[in-house]
């Protein structure tokens, strides 16, 4: 009974311990010009904002991750990013868990709103629109590049069980759209 | 342990905890990197 009681203590001091890492460390970020690691931050305010022609983005294949914010609502996030045939986009994965639902509410928010962002890259700031990429001929230069850069490898196999998550929905994928494209 | 005392710690725990959040950067750093790790193996 002692021991039960002792285990039961402990298992309520690590819950605690969660629970009030969860709340300080989203507090403390909320209003932040920018994400932490795992935490949204607020509104990237810092850095030139890009004006002009489209960069060419090749030089996103050696940066790891950008900084996200989406206009509605107003928050901001670190995430991959992979330049395919002269466009970026950036993924989100476990779209269909039960974490990812929780975890990735942005990207539920980016398809399902206007869209409109701004990314901080390398200082940066670039306003783009979120467009989501559900397929089509794009879609294996994107699975190939996100292989490669982020997981073991571009192989064949790879690169087809990325493109399969994609058609299935496990894993979203929106292309950084300029904001006056489709218009 | 006595529920009295237990709640003094928990309390303690909470504070000290929260304080080395807010103040020392390493160690919220340190939290993050080791919740981001559980999450990605256990999300799929």
């Amino acid at each position: 009974m002692k021991a039960l009681k002792i285990g039961l203590q402990l298992v309520l001091l690590l819950a605690l311990i969660l629970a009030v890492t969860i709340v300080t460390l989203r507090v403390e970020n909320s209003g932040a010009d920018g994400p932490s690691v795992l935490f949204p931050g607020g509104e990237l305010v810092s850095g030139e904002l890009h004006s002009g022609a489209e960069p060419d983005w090749g030089f996103t294949d050696e940066v790891f991750t950008i900084e996200l914010q989406l206009e509605r609502p107003l928050s901001s996030r670190r995430i991959f990013i992979m330049e395919s045939e002269g466009k970026v986009y950036v993924p989100s994965g476990y779209m269909r868990s039960f974490l990812g639902r929780i975890w990735k509410k942005w990207a539920f928010q980016a398809d399902q709103g206007d869209g409109l962002a701004v990314v901080r890259i390398e200082g940066v700031r670039y306003e783009r629109k979120l467009t989501r990429l559900e397929g089509g001929p794009a879609l294996k230069g994107v699975a190939s590049k996100l292989a490669s850069k982020y997981g073991g490898g571009a192989t064949d196999k790879a690169v087809a069980s990325l493109m399969k998550a994609v058609v299935d929905g496990n894993t979203w994928i929106f292309e950084l759209a300029p904001r006056g494209a489709g218009l | 342990m006595k529920t009295k005392n237990y709640l003094i710690l928990c309390g303690g725990v909470a504070v000290v905890w929260t304080l080395g959040l807010l103040f020392v950067p390493a160690f919220s750093n340190a939290v993050e990197q080791v919740m981001l790790l559980f999450l990605s193996r256990t999300a799929g």
